[in-house]
């Protein structure tokens, strides 16, 4: 079983969606050419990119994450060119949708996996002590943006074991992936002493 | 209570161990009792439900016991049943050995109406079918047994995510008349707004054990039936659902 020791984040062009979401709010913008200018740009760094997804999926998969973030969700997207997930709230479950591949997850279950926290992640209430659910949920579908951009999930089961908020409360993280297809996450307070699948140690964002 | 229950009791209930103590430490009573009694499937079960306390939550192990239980015995309702669980629980689907050994009790024409209604919950939760047939497993859970809480709840989200919130709405409704227990797990629950939606059967709040011994049974009852639940989830339910507030 594989052990890696991450100690820092890989910061993957953020600064292109950040400007790519301020511009596309104008109504005159052409969105289409602007994810191609960028695509061909000298700083996007092609050799970085595997998989991506083509111009035309691209365009269609932005504009409807905006559309679902719109819709009320807080959350919004991470970066356009690698493993990207929307993540909204729905009654109370979140749907996660991956909206670029990453380099091991290049979908979720069905293309939409939804996650009843109540029933998963926070039953009865193991994760009362650790703050808004949301920003937790987040957190974790963020590491797991994280560890597969830094290259290190497996398609199988993967554990990443890392520490959240101020006060450094141990989160465990386990999610499996079948076919680069993520089917299923959840997390637990505290650290399992076992080794179970792929484990990842990870650095708190 | 039998002597394994005594044992583990004892260290469950210890206030020196810590909690990954008490978890290795019953997992390691009950291995050496395993290997002098290999066919004792009950001391399987007990392994099952140890392994998957938190933080430990060993699902490979807990699925490793259940397996075994079937070398011994194929037809072995209960161990298909929480097989297809700790498989769609940790991993999002149940595979396809286990799918056929579902069928296969199906097959049964004197299968209780409990275990037939679990078996076709089981079965929506195989990666390997369409949106009509979930919708049908689903429907045929609850047609054979309508007196449990999670197939309704999961037929419930798949109007929901077609778009159909009445019908969401009303198997919510009748979800909640068969909930059994609720633990209290946030001091704001107030239990005169949800006492409306409940059931003959709601027997009251309690809090949750923290000296129980962990139990096929109660496994079953919190997560694969669901009549047990918290209070946290009813508030939620209340506050999106059925109030529908954003």
């Amino acid at each position: 079983m594989a052990m890696i020791l991450l100690f820092t984040v890989i910061p993957i062009h953020s600064f292109a969606s950040e400007n790519l979401s301020e511009e596309i709010t104008e109504e005159s913008f052409n969105q289409l050419e602007l994810v191609e200018s960028l695509l061909e740009s000298d700083f996007m760094n092609f050799k970085d990119m595997t998989d991506v997804l083509t111009y035309e999926e691209n365009f269609i998969t932005y504009q409807e994450n905006i559309h679902e973030n719109q819709e009320g969700s807080e959350i919004q997207p991470y970066n356009i060119f690698r493993l990207l997930f929307s993540l909204v709230k729905s009654g109370t479950n979140y749907i996660v949708k991956v909206t670029s591949k990453g380099k091991t997850i290049k979908n979720v279950r069905n293309g939409k996996l939804e996650v009843d926290v109540n029933k998963h992640i926070n039953a009865k209430n193991r994760f009362g002590k650790y703050g808004n659910m949301d920003k937790l949920v987040k957190y974790i579908v963020e590491d797991i943006r994280r560890v597969d951009a830094a290259g290190l999930v497996k398609n199988g089961d993967n554990s990443i074991k890392t520490i959240y908020g101020k006060d450094a409360k141990l989160l465990e993280i386990r999610f499996h992936v079948k076919n680069g297809e993520l089917y299923q996450f959840n997390a637990f307070p505290d650290h399992s002493k076992r080794e179970l699948g792929n484990v990842i140690y990870l650095a708190p964002q | 209570m039998d002597n394994t229950d005594i044992i583990l009791k004892e260290i469950f209930t210890s206030d020196i161990l810590t909690k990954s103590q008490k978890i290795l430490k019953s997992e390691k009573k009950i291995t050496e009792k395993l290997n002098t009694n290999t066919t004792d499937l009950e001391l399987y079960f007990k392994l099952a439900a140890v392994v998957l306390e938190e933080p430990e939550v060993d699902f490979i192990k807990s699925m490793e016991c259940m397996e075994e239980v079937l070398t011994f015995d194929k037809t072995n309702k209960e161990a298909v049943i929480f097989l297809s669980w700790l498989q769609y629980f940790y991993r999002g689907y149940v595979n396809s050995d286990t799918l056929i050994l579902l069928d296969n009790l199906l097959k049964d024409i004197e299968i209780d109406p409990l275990s037939k209604s679990l078996i076709y919950l089981a079965k929506s939760w195989s990666d390997e079918i369409n949106e009509e047939q979930h919708f049908h497993f689903l429907e045929e859970s609850i047609k054979n047994d309508g007196t449990y809480v999670s197939n309704y709840f999961e037929l419930a989200n798949l109007y929901r995510a077609k778009g159909d919130l009445n019908k969401e709405q009303n198997l919510i409704i009748k979800a909640l008349k068969n909930v059994e227990k609720i633990y209290l797990v946030d001091e704001s629950f107030d239990i005169t707004v949800t006492k409306q939606y409940l059931g003959d059967c709601f027997k009251g709040v309690i809090n949750i054990p923290t000296y129980d011994i962990p139990t096929y049974e109660n496994i079953k009852k919190e997560s694969i039936l669901r009549t047990v639940i918290d209070s946290n989830t009813i508030s939620d339910i209340l506050e999106n659902i059925l109030f529908r507030k954003k």
